[in-house]
Parts: C-alpha cells; structure tokens; sequence
C-alpha cells in the first residue's frame, strides 16, 4: 500500500542515527587551522606561550638592533656627497685639531743638568699634585687638545726639574690660559720653544699632566680628548666605545631564557615543564621530527631572519695565507632573510635554499691619546751630545673587501740624548690621532647548504605537548654580490686633510663556513614551529674582485629567528 | 564526564582538550549529515572541517535557544550549501528537461529495506540542486519558502525541483529493490548426474 510521505519516513528513520566514523587525519587537519587561526587572533584571555614568544623575538630584534644603534652612530649619516677620491683641506680654526707635533723636537736644556737623585725628587712632589684628574679633564676639554697634549710633554722634564713646586699650587685655570695662549703661538708662527716658555712663563704648574711614577710602571691614560671636524661632517662625538656584541646578545637570550624560565617554573599553571631526556619519537602530537611519521612528509620550509651580527676577521690578501693574519674586530649590522627547503631523514636534516643578506661594516676611529711611561736619567761620563730617535708603531693593517685600512693606536718613542756628562733616556709612549671611517654595503644573495644532525629532545609541557628539538648543523654557503658599495673617510691628521674614496668591491665570492648553531624549535601547532637558533659560523671566504681575497673569519655570536612549516600528508 | 556548558565554555577560551571532546562527540554524527549534501566521502570531511572552524569560531554566539547538536548540524548544511553554491558557479548542469520523460509519477511501496548506504547513494545520484531541496525538506524539515531563501532560488522552483527529486529516489529505490529481490541464481549450473 502507497503512503504519501513513504519516501520522506523512510529517509528520515534511517539517518536519523546516521553516524559515520570520520577518518583519523581530520581532527589533525581542523587542529592545524585552528591553531593557525588562534595564533593571529590576539586576546588577552587567551594569552599563551605563542605571544610570549612573539614579544621575545621582537624584544630580542629591538634590543639587537637598538644596541646597535646606540653604540654606533652611522657613518652613513655623514653628509658626504663626493663619490670620487679628492682631498679636502680643513679650515684652519682655531678648535680644529692641528698636526700632532713629535715631542723629540723640542728639547729642553733643563733636562741636561740632573742626577738621578735630583730627578727622584723632582718628581715625587708632582705626584702629589693636588689636581684632580676630573678637574684637568674639564679644563681641557674647552682647549685645542693636540697644542696641550703636546706641550705637556714638552713641559714634562722641566716640570720635574723646577724649583717652583709652589706654582703646582696656582689655579688650573691661569694655566690652561697660559698654556693656551703658547699653543696659539706654536701654531700660528711655529716658534721655538724655548721663546714659548721664555714668553709665556710656563713652570711645573702649568702643567695639567704631571707625571707620576718612576721606573717603568705606566700612567693612566686621560680620556682621549674631543678632534672637531668640520661642521659639515658629521662624525662621532668620542672614540668609537667598544660595543660588546656578546653582550648586546646576551642581553637578548637572557631576558628570551629568563621569560621561558618564569612561564615553566613560576608562571602559569597550563604550561607544565618537565625536562627529561627521552628518545625522539613520533607520535600524532610530535610531528615529523627527527624520526619516521607516515603524517608527515619528510620535506619541510624555513623561513628566518638573523637581525644583526658581529664579526671578528682574520683575513688576508694572500691567497695562500703567507702573510701574518691581520685581526681586525668589525662592527657589522646585517639583515638576513632566508628560505630554506629542508629534506629529513632519521635524525639528519638536510637544508638547502637561498638567502639574502644585506650587511653593512663600519668602522670607526677617532683616537687621540698622550701617555708618559717613564722617565729615566742618570749622570754618565762623557762628552759630546748625541741623539739617538728610533720609533716603533705598534698596529695592524685591515684589508677589507674594499681598501687597505690601517690603525696606528700605538707609537713608541724612544731617544737617547746626550748632553756634556748628562744621558737622559727618554720612553714616551704617545698615540697620535687617526682618524678612519670605513663603510662597506653588500646586499649579497646565498644558496646555503646545511646539515642538520639532532641531538636532543626535551620534552615541552606547551599545550600543544610539543617537544624542544636541539640539533647542531654546519654547511657552506656560495653565493655572489648583487650589490656592493664601499665609502671610505679618511683623515690624514699629518696634513689635516679629509680623504673621501669610493672604492670597487667585488661581485663574486664563495664561502665554506662551519655553523656551530643550535637550533631549538618551539612547537606552536604540529606543523608550524618557531626556530630560535644561536649561531656561532666560522668561515673562509674566497673573495674574487680585483684580485683574490681570502678571508678567514668568525661571526657571532648571533640569534636567528624563523619558523618552519611541515608539511602533513593527509590519508 | 565533563558537562556541555563548561564543554561550551571551555571551547570558547580555544582549550584544545574540550575542542577535541566536542569533536569526538559530535563529529560522526554532523559527518552524516555532511554525506547528504556531498558527492564524497572525501567531499563530506572537508565540509565537516570548514565547519568545525566556524563552530569553534562561533561558539560564544550559541544562545542554547535549541539543542547544541541542531545547532552546529545547521552550521554544517550551511557550510555545505555555500560550498554547493561556490561550485554550482563553475559545475556543468545537467539539463533537468532531459530527466522529465524518465520520471514516474505514481507512488510507490518498497517491500524490502536499504541499507544507509544505499540511501545515501541515491541520494547521491541526485543532480547536486535535488539532492539539497530534497536533504532540506524531506529530511532536515525545511519549508520551500526556507529553502529557496537557503539556495537563492525561487519558492516554485524548489518545489518543482523537490518533486523531481523524490520521484526520481522512487525509481531508483524501486530499481534496487527489484535487484534486491532477485533470487540468487548460481553463475555455474550444477552438473546433472548421468544415469
């Protein structure tokens, strides 16, 4: 018998418990989309260990580059618009700094008539000086520093050899105006010192810098004093300060380590930490890594950034490194981005892809500095005068990418005088101010190769049960220039001339290097990790430009930043 | 075992546990009604998927004025009509004139019973416009005027298309029901002994 509504009952009643079994990879699938979506959904109720990292990695990007910033004040800033190599001549102000003046020059004729005992005396009183280094720091600072520096240790032997140690005791300020007014006449007329002294009555007072100390022990070093440039250069304020890249990293993993260390000891209760060292392994949870899962393909992407880096060189000219290694510290700031197509099997990992980096060197120096060591006199037995002047430079010649670079912070005067029955031997130990900025821009292109070999696995109470990956990796990197410009400033402080160059760079380069870097991986979703990766590279470049460079080098230590994608292979 | 208001709740706050607990509860059954509105099995999950994000994603606008379950079966037909509709655009149609002269218009009774399967099959037979005016109002109860609401057709032409549909399901049930009752026949005849 027909019934109207058969069909409709019949379909009804039957898929009304209708409940198929869905396929086991499809809660993986809507897990994945949800943790995709979850993590760019920001709330502040569903604060986790996703946005920690995010505040991490930019933290640890600012304070990278932050500190990079404070510590170096760019030479890209410098005004200069003359690409061709010329000389510029600095105008002769009276702040600008004059041609350091060779104190052996000058020689004073107090100095010829002194024992030994007679100087121990002299000089002990000046020790005593009752002038604070600060004090002579702020006097000094308003004056042309080469004129006092040098004067200072024109004046040294007839400080110690004075009478008027009364005079130590005269305002610091009628001194320095003495002594400014006798560097104003050196420098406009270029007179003797003698009719210096004898014009401008300077005595052991006048003296901001008394030396202290005999035999060979070394004064503290004033702080190098101030060189004024024109104004239309800019250039750094003081000597470029040491920027600790250890630190300016540190920095950075501390406070990463510090955070992780507070969420996993201390913090919230969702994330419990228990570290022990088991055995990869995989599960539906831990994804392809570092051992076989059917869900997963074995390829997988990177896509990371290292902010910034610091690089020691040790490099050469020769290509058979004949020559002694020239060691040069180098403040380097670099952006590097990098996609990697990365290929697993068992515990090894295999990266290869391309990256570019864009890396700016500079180099700064602006150094002046006067320092006395010692002061040795005794009477001899002999007749005549005789001088004997031998000076030793102590520094070291960095051949970058793209010119010679020399740095002389260190020179050594040594002479031996003799007056009628008096040998005076004199140490100075002076540094003459140099003044270089150097400035190398590459934007280069890399097809890096690594291998990846893991070593642990720490178990990682996040919620998604995920696992703290640690492998070492090394590899080579070839690659060539897309980009290279180099500017150079130099300041020649002989004859106070500005030198601007524009040198070629080379386009070609290729590299093996050994990464030591420890690659930790924080599981946000079972496909999508972030990378945080301290890396430490040594590297022996070979350079095709002009000529053949190589180029042994290390670098880091550094930070690198991704994320890697795994691919899940769907039933 | 864990109640469905703090399920609800915990969902909303993206506790992965309670994500997975609703799925595990709910999942066969709103697979099942996915099948109905797809060609495939494969067609069906990825339905259901698109579905779990809009579920979890919906959650906190789930007001309990019906049952948790009608709820996200709602979400699951919708989801799989939009995706109908994003295909209909691009799908080749099959001319409904050319079915006319096939149909029969008298009722008819099945004597014997179909599987799930079966059914669904049939269903499945169904150009894809048929197969969701029929899942709509034979089985989910909709009203024509809803359901051209749903597809963004005219209320005639549902009703033009449910009747096609059902008398097309009648042939096909009956066609089966015929093969079903068939006896068995050997594919090899015994051999007869001689004497």
């Amino acid at each position: 018998m027909n019934k109207p509504n058969q069909v409709e009952d019949l379909f009804r009643k039957q898929f009304q418990d209708f409940e198929p079994k869905p396929s086991q990879g499809l809660w993986s699938a809507i897990e994945q989309q949800l943790s995709f979506k979850s993590f760019f959904k920001f709330a502040l109720s569903s604060m986790n260990i996703y946005y920690a990292a995010a505040i991490v990695v930019s933290l640890v990007g600012v304070s990278i580059l932050g500190w990079d910033k404070l510590q170096t004040e760019t030479p890209a800033d410098t005004p200069i618009s003359n690409p061709s190599q010329q000389e510029i001549p600095l105008q002769p102000e009276s702040n600008q700094a004059i041609p350091s003046i060779n104190p052996n020059t000058y020689t004073n004729e107090n100095t010829t008539s002194i024992s030994t005992a007679d100087a121990t005396q002299a000089i002990q009183p000046a020790d005593q000086t009752p002038i604070s280094l600060n004090k002579q720091e702020s006097t000094l600072s308003n004056e042309p520093q080469n004129q006092m520096d040098n004067l200072a240790v024109l004046n040294q032997s007839s400080a110690t050899t004075s009478d008027e140690q009364s005079d130590l005791h005269q305002p610091i300020e009628e001194a320095s105006s003495s002594i400014a007014a006798a560097s104003n006449s050196l420098a406009d007329n270029n007179i003797d010192k003698k009719t210096i002294a004898a014009e401008h009555s300077i005595t052991l007072a006048d003296i901001p810098e008394a030396p202290s100390g005999t035999g060979t022990s070394n004064r503290s070093v004033p702080e190098p004093p101030q060189v004024n440039l024109p104004s239309s250069t800019t250039l750094p304020d003081a000597p470029h300060e040491s920027t600790n890249p250890l630190l300016t990293n540190a920095i950075g993993q501390h406070f990463f380590l510090s955070i992780l260390e507070k969420r996993t000891t201390n913090g919230i209760p969702l994330i419990p930490y228990n570290v022990s060292n088991v055995p990869a392994r995989a599960t539906d949870k831990a994804p392809r890594l570092y051992g076989w899962n059917r869900r997963y393909s074995p390829w997988s992407f990177d896509l990371s950034t290292q902010p910034s880096s610091y690089a020691f060189l040790y490099q050469s000219d020769d290509p058979i490194l004949e020559n002694a290694l020239n060691i040069a510290s180098q403040n380097g700031r670099s952006f590097n981005l990098e996609l990697t197509v990365n290929y697993q099997y068992r515990e090894w990992l295999f990266q290869s892809g391309i990256a570019w980096t864009g890396m700016q060197e500079d180099f700064n120096f602006l150094h002046q500095e006067l320092i006395t060591s010692t002061q040795e006199s005794w009477d001899v037995y002999a007749a005549g005068t005789e001088t004997l002047t031998d000076t030793l430079y102590w520094g070291f010649v960095f051949d970058s990418l793209a010119s010679a670079y020399y740095y002389q912070p260190y020179t050594a005067d040594s002479s031996i005088t003799v007056y009628d029955s008096t040998l005076v031997v004199e140490n100075t130990t002076s540094v003459e101010e140099q003044l270089y900025q150097h400035l190398n821009q590459y934007h280069y292109l890399e097809i890096p190769i690594h291998v990846n070999r893991n070593v642990l696995n720490i178990p990682f109470g996040l919620s998604h049960n995920g696992f703290l990956h640690v492998s070492l990796r090394a590899g080579a990197r070839f690659g060539f220039f897309i980009k290279a410009q180099g500017l150079t400033l130099h300041r020649d402080p002989e004859l106070g001339l500005l030198e601007l160059e524009n040198p070629d760079l080379p386009y070609l380069f290729s590299r093996i290097h050994l990464d030591f870097g420890v690659p930790l991986q924080v599981p946000m979703s079972p496909t999508l990790h972030l990378l945080f990766e301290p890396t430490y590279r040594m590297s022996v470049h070979s350079i095709f430009g002009k000529g053949h460079d190589v180029q042994v080098s290390q670098r880091g230590p550094g930070l690198k930043i991704g994320l890697r994608y795994f691919i899940l292979r769907r039933k | 075992m864990i109640s469905e208001k703090k399920l609800i709740k915990a969902c909303i706050h993206y506790d992965r546990k309670a994500q997975r607990e609703l799925y595990n509860q709910y999942a066969p059954a709103l697979l099942g009604v996915s099948m109905r509105y797809t060609k495939n099995s494969q067609q069906a999950e990825d339905v259901l998927q698109d579905a779990f994000i809009k579920i979890f994603a919906s959650l906190k606008q789930f007001e309990g004025k019906s049952s948790l379950k009608t709820w996200m079966e709602r979400i699951v037909i919708n989801t799989a009509l939009s995706a109908y509709q994003k295909d209909r655009k691009h799908a080749f149609h099959e001319d409904v004139s050319t079915l006319d002269h096939t149909l029969t218009d008298e009722e008819v009774s099945f004597e014997v019973s179909f599987t799930e399967e079966e059914l669904l099959n049939v269903i499945r037979a169904l150009p894809e416009g048929y197969q969701a005016v029929f899942n709509l109002y034979a089985i989910e109860g909709y009203k024509h005027r809803e359901i051209a609401e749903l597809l963004g057709i005219d209320t005639n032409t549902s009703k033009s298309q449910y009747s096609r549909a059902r008398k097309l399901i009648q042939e096909k049930l009956l066609a089966l029901s015929e093969i079903k009752s068939v006896d068995i026949i050997p594919l090899y005849p015994t051999k007869k002994k001689l004497s």
